[in-house]
């Protein structure tokens, strides 16, 4: 449709971009719709060392979205460059965006080291508020400011990639963190990541996990709002889109988002932000796929995906 | 080629098969063509996560979804009418393997262990096999036995359990099963099962213990369906004291009896 965004520094047809973790490694959907047809690729999130993920349960739909405790599982970084780059680099012509997790700084810039230079990635996603690993540290490297500032400069020293630093929303104040990231030098900050949530397993036990999906999609609002007004950086906005109407108000376009936003920082606004993901819900993605196929109004910022959904109608006597 | 569709279709027939049973059929020429037993579909259920249903039937390019009426998404679903729409999303999964290779599944040697709706989607696998073979299946009560009716027509040999004892033997199918290779001369030598997991659990024990091999359909709430989320894990043996999560969207639903290490 000719929208075009400039995005750190990336160049993207439209806005849209499936967030981490929701489309794994790109693969598992390409028989569903064209992958091309996105703004960008976010991966599932790599670590150091492979993970094999939290045992079971790891899912549970709740009011108006769902809880995940899938605990990182993932081939790890060499795997990860060995066994899942092929695909993206031999069908992706969008850029790919890695998502990284790691539980201290060293780990994440161990991480970041071996994706220097590594032709097909286009920019890196610190995850730095996965809700649902177990950790030595009681909370994420984003609830702490000094933590995050320091995590985020050692990465930003080691790595010329752009860095879009993931943030938790189970923090006092986000625009703090927000403003802690761009000091150290990332170059966007990924509003919001899944809340901190749990839910007892059919025995009882207590699953500590994140919540996604519609339900969170107001408080993500909030906090993109509050970033926006306070901290001129680039905004990527996550969180409980299902639907063409939420996307519409997450994704910052003019008309829509800005309308609702005046936000000084923002001059040309589809420069500085404009991405909408979806967050945690991998339904959610189908959904909001299909919504933009059937519209097809120029106003959506990706008509042309999910070019696969048919409504077909059977001969009904 | 898509393997899979995203797509609406229309509700040719939707009737009740006993009371709090359904049967759904609509058509779909690309999606019958390609669909194999054992695999499923997710439906629009007006929830969050759509639902996970195995395919009981294809005849032409009509599918057959027979359920049992549950919770808050089957219920959402029995309530729609015949030429309602409906959004389809599949085939999903790997589905039953009809002839494993190196193992002999002649009709004497066949066996198929079903608990509750689980006779789905081996009523939907009966269909393709053109021998038949012995079918145990296990219902709570008369009034949950449903889809024998392929089963008849190729003359399988059905043995009844039922947790009440209003219909067949009393018990749960796994008893009658094993009173059954104990008593019988001939073992069967392949096995395939669907049901609840504490039933495929013992099944696979039995089964394994008695050197028959076999697959079993696991069911598991399905977010994405592609495998790509991760959400519906299974631990399976790689190596001795070494386990990997497979996805049952995926990998599964059909899983072979050894595979699996069940909790």
């Amino acid at each position: 449709m000719g929208l075009t965004t400039n995005f750190i520094g990336l160049k993207l047809k439209n806005s849209v971009f499936v967030a981490s973790g929701i489309a794994g490694f790109g693969e598992e959907y390409s028989d569903l719709f064209d992958i091309n047809k996105l703004g960008g690729f976010i991966t599932k999130t790599v670590t150091l060392l492979p993970r094999k993920g939290n045992s079971l349960p790891r899912i549970v739909e709740t009011t108006s979205g769902m809880i995940n405790s899938i605990g990182l599982e993932n081939p790890g970084v060499d795997a990860f460059i060995e066994d899942k780059l092929p695909f993206l680099r031999k069908n992706l012509k969008i850029p790919v965006i890695v998502s990284i997790g790691g539980e201290t700084a060293e780990e994440l810039v161990s991480v970041v080291r071996k994706l220097n230079g590594v032709e097909v990635i286009s920019a890196i996603e610190l995850n730095l508020s996965c809700p649902n690993i177990k950790s030595a540290r009681k909370y994420f490297i984003s609830q702490d400011k000094e933590l995050a500032y320091k995590t985020i400069r050692a990465i930003r020293k080691v790595t010329k990639f752009p860095l879009i630093a993931k943030l938790s929303p189970a923090v006092t104040d986000i625009t703090e963190i927000a403003q802690v990231s761009k000091n150290a030098g990332a170059d966007a900050v990924a509003l919001i990541n899944s809340f901190p949530a749990m839910f007892f397993s059919k025995d009882r036990a207590p699953v500590f996990g994140g919540l996604s999906g519609p339900v969170i999609k107001p408080m993500a609002l909030k906090m993109i709002y509050e970033v926006s007004r306070k901290v001129k950086i680039p905004i990527m906005g996550v969180g409980g889109i299902t639907s063409v109407s939420s996307v519409s108000v997450l994704e910052l376009q003019p008309g829509s988002f800005i309308s609702i936003f005046p936000s000084p920082s923002l001059s040309t606004p589809s420069e500085h932000c404009g991405v909408g993901g979806v967050s945690g819900s991998v339904v959610g993605w189908i959904i909001t796929a299909v919504a933009f196929a059937n519209t097809g109004e120029p106003s959506v910022p990706c008509p042309e995906i999910a070019n696969k959904y048919v409504p077909y109608t059977p001969n009904v006597g | 080629m898509a393997k899979f569709y995203q797509t609406d279709v229309r509700i040719l027939e939707h009737k009740t098969v006993l009371p709090g049973y359904k049967s759904l059929f609509f058509s779909h020429p690309t999606l019958a063509k390609n669909a194999r037993p054992g695999q499923f579909l997710l439906l629009d259920c007006g929830t969050f996560f759509r639902r996970p249903f195995t395919i009981s039937s294809v005849k032409g390019i009509i599918i057959e979804i027979l359920y049992k009426v549950i919770g808050k998404g089957t219920r959402y679903l029995s309530e729609k009418k015949k030429g309602d729409w409906l959004n389809v999303f599949g085939p999903l999964g790997n589905g039953f393997n009809p002839s494993p290779q190196g193992e002999r599944t002649s009709p004497e040697n066949l066996v198929f262990v079903a608990g509750g709706t689980g006779i789905a989607s081996l009523r939907f696998l009966a269909q393709k096999i053109s021998v038949p073979g012995i079918l145990f299946y296990g219902a709570k009560t008369k009034n949950d036995i449903i889809g024998l009716d392929v089963f008849k027509q190729k003359k399988w040999h059905i043995k009844i359990s039922t947790e009440d004892c209003s219909s067949g033997s009393k018990g749960l199918v796994t008893d009658t099963f094993k009173k059954y290779l104990s008593g019988s001369r001939h073992l069967p030598s392949y096995l395939y099962s669907a049901g609840p997991k504490p039933m495929l659990k013992r099944i696979s024990e039995i089964c394994i213990s008695n050197g028959i091999a076999g697959q079993v359909s696991l069911e598991e709430i399905i977010a994405c369906g592609v495998g790509a989320c991760r959400g519906c894990a299974v631990k399976t043996a790689v190596k001795t004291n070494k386990f990997i999560y497979k996805t049952v969207c995926k990998d599964g639903p059909v899983f072979d009896i050894r595979e699996i290490l069940w909790d």
